[in-house]
C-alpha cells in the first residue's frame, strides 16, 4: 500500500462543518469563512496515504474520496 | 408500502421469520438480542414480509448504503407509510403537497439544493448561540419537580425540552409549546403506517395547522427579518443561487420538529437509564465532567433513538455477496449496526471512552443528520445540568418501561426517577 499515490477529491457541497478531516489532518484539509471543507493538497504523497483514509473514513457526510493512480476509489 | 416488487424475493430462514415478525409484531421490549441473532444468521440481510422490505443488521453493509446514495435512493416518499392518502381528499392533496418535499426523501440534486441552506444553521459554530437558551429550558422545566419523589421523568421533561428548545429557536412564544407538541405528535403519527383512515384524516388537518401555522412565520420573517433560524433559511441562498420557497421551506421547518423532538426525548429516557445503570461511568463523570462528549456519543452508539431508515436500490446493488435488484426497499439497521461485533469491540458494553467510535446513530453519508450537532448540544446541556443539580438522582421503585409497539422509532412509556 505504501508506493500508492492518492488523489484525494472533496464535495464541499455535502460538508458538515464538523471538523472531523481538519482534526486528522490540518495540513490537508482545511476550511473558508463559513466552516466547509477547502482541500489543501490533492496529491499529499504515498506517506499521507493513511492520513487521507483515515480522514475519508471519519467524514460523517461521506464528502471525502481517496483514489489511486488509475482513479480507482481506495477505502 | 407498496407490494408492486417485480421480482422474486430472497426468502429469509424459518428463525429469521420468527424473530422479525416478533420484532414489527410489538411484541418485543429490548431489540437488541434480536437484532445480534439475526445479524448472525445467513448475511445478516433478511426478506421482512410484514415491511416488504430487506432488514439489513450489520456495520459495513449500512454503513455502505449511507455512502453510495446513487444506488441507495431515498426518493420513496410515495413508496412509503406518510404517503397514504384519499385521492379525493383536498385536504389530503394540500398536505401531500408540502410533506412530499422533505429533503430526507430526497436524492441529489434536489437534496443538495435543500441542504444547501439548512447547514448553515446546523454547524457546530452555529448551534454554540443556542447553549443559554438550551440551558435556561432545561432549568425552568426540571425545577418543576419536588426532590425526593418518584415521578416519571418521559412526559413532563424528556417530552418538554425539545419542544421548548425547538419552540425557542424558531422564535415561537412560550404559550405556543403546548400546541407545538400536539402537531409535533400528530404530524409524527402520519409517519406511522397503521395509523389509517379516519385517525389518518385527524392526523392531516391537526398536521396541516402546523404547516399553516410555520407559513406564517416564514411570512412574518420575510417582512420583518430577525436574528434567527427561520430569517436565515429565509435569506440562505442554495448552491443554485436562489433560495427555498415558501412551501419547501415550511415543509423542512416541520421536520425539524418531528425529527427533533421525540428523539431527543428518548435520548434523555435512554441515557438516564444507562447512568443509573453504570454507577462506575456515573462517578467517573461526576468526578470529570469533560468525560460528558465521550459518555453522549456511547449512549448514542449503544441505544440510539432511532432503529431504521429507509431505503430503496436504484439499480442492481451489491451488499457483500448478496446482489440485490434494483427497486428493492430496504430497512438499514443503525442501532444493529452500532453493536456489530465486527466493528465495536466489546459492543453490548457501555464503555466510555470508547476508541474509534464510528456509531451510526446520525446515520451516514449526505443523508446524516442535519441536527446532529444540535441533538448533541441538548444531550450534553441536560445530562449535565441534571447530574450538577441532582447528583443523587436515581431510578424510581417503578420499573421502567421500554416502548414496544413502534419499532423504527424506539422510545420509553415510562422512565421514573427520583430527584
Amino acid at each position: 500500500m505504501s508506493d500508492v499515490e492518492p488523489t484525494v477529491l472533496v464535495h464541499s457541497d455535502q460538508c458538515a462543518g464538523s471538523g472531523a478531516c481538519r482534526r486528522i489532518a490540518p495540513d490537508l484539509f482545511g476550511a473558508d469563512d463559513k466552516g466547509w471543507v477547502v482541500l489543501l493538497d490533492a496529491r499529499p504523497g504515498a506517506d499521507r496515504l493513511d492520513d487521507v483514509l483515515e480522514a475519508q473514513d471519519a467524514c460523517p457526510l461521506a464528502a471525502i474520496e481517496v483514489h489511486d493512480g488509475q482513479g480507482e476509489p481506495i477505502e | 408500502m407498496t407490494t408492486n416488487l417485480t421480482h422474486d424475493v430472497q426468502r429469509s430462514t424459518p428463525r429469521a421469520v420468527e424473530l422479525m415478525s416478533a420484532l414489527f409484531g410489538g411484541q418485543v421490549q429490548d431489540p437488541y438480542p434480536v437484532y445480534a441473532e439475526l445479524r448472525e444468521i445467513g448475511d445478516g440481510i433478511h426478506w421482512s414480509d410484514d415491511l416488504q422490505a430487506y432488514m439489513v443488521t450489520r456495520y459495513a453493509d449500512v454503513r455502505k448504503i449511507g455512502s453510495d446514495p446513487r444506488t441507495f435512493s431515498s426518493d420513496l416518499f410515495y413508496d412509503s407509510a406518510p404517503s397514504a392518502h384519499d385521492p379525493q381528499n383536498p385536504e389530503h392533496l394540500r398536505f401531500l403537497d408540502a410533506a412530499s418535499r422533505l429533503f430526507m426523501f430526497a436524492d441529489p440534486p434536489v437534496h443538495t439544493r435543500i441542504r444547501s441552506t439548512f447547514r448553515h444553521a446546523f454547524t457546530p459554530q452555529a448551534v454554540e448561540n443556542w447553549r443559554t437558551l438550551i440551558e435556561g429550558v432545561t432549568a425552568e422545566l426540571i425545577d418543576r419537580y419536588p426532590r425526593g419523589e418518584e415521578f416519571d421523568i418521559m412526559p413532563g421533561f424528556a417530552a418538554d425540552v425539545p419542544v421548548a428548545v425547538i419552540a425557542a429557536i424558531l422564535g415561537v412564544p412560550n404559550e405556543m409549546r403546548g400546541k407545538f407538541r400536539e402537531w409535533s405528535y400528530a404530524y409524527a403519527s402520519t409517519f406511522d403506517p397503521i395509523v389509517q383512515g379516519e385517525r389518518r384524516s385527524q392526523a392531516i388537518a391537526t398536521s396541516l395547522e402546523l404547516f399553516d401555522y410555520l407559513g406564517e412565520l416564514v411570512a412574518a420573517r420575510k417582512a420583518e427579518p430577525r436574528d434567527d433560524l427561520i430569517t436565515t433559511l429565509v435569506q440562505t441562498e442554495t448552491v443554485d443561487g436562489d433560495t427555498l420557497g415558501d412551501v419547501e421551506l415550511l415543509a423542512q421547518l416541520a421536520l425539524l420538529l418531528v425529527a427533533g423532538n421525540e428523539t431527543t426525548t428518548t435520548l434523555i429516557g435512554s441515557g438516564l437509564t444507562l447512568l443509573f445503570d453504570n454507577p462506575d461511568v456515573r462517578e467517573r463523570l461526576a468526578e470529570d465532567m469533560s468525560l460528558l462528549p465521550d459518555v453522549l456519543e456511547e449512549m448514542l452508539r449503544i441505544d440510539p433513538p432511532l432503529h431504521f431508515v429507509l431505503r430503496k436500490t436504484a439499480v442492481e446493488a451489491q451488499l457483500g455477496e448478496r446482489t440485490l435488484p434494483a427497486e428493492s426497499m430496504l430497512f438499514p439497521c443503525p442501532a444493529s449496526a452500532n453493536r456489530d461485533p465486527r466493528r465495536f469491540d466489546r459492543p453490548d458494553e457501555f464503555v466510555v471512552p470508547r476508541e474509534d467510535n464510528k456509531h451510526l446513530a446520525f446515520f451516514h453519508g449526505i443523508h446524516f443528520c442535519v441536527g446532529a450537532p444540535l441533538a448533541r448540544l441538548e444531550g450534553q446541556v441536560v445530562f449535565e445540568h441534571i447530574l450538577r443539580a441532582f447528583p443523587d438522582i436515581r431510578a424510581g421503585e417503578a420499573p421502567a418501561v421500554r416502548r414496544a409497539s413502534n419499532s423504527i422509532a424506539r422510545g420509553w412509556d415510562a422512565r421514573p426517577v427520583v430527584l
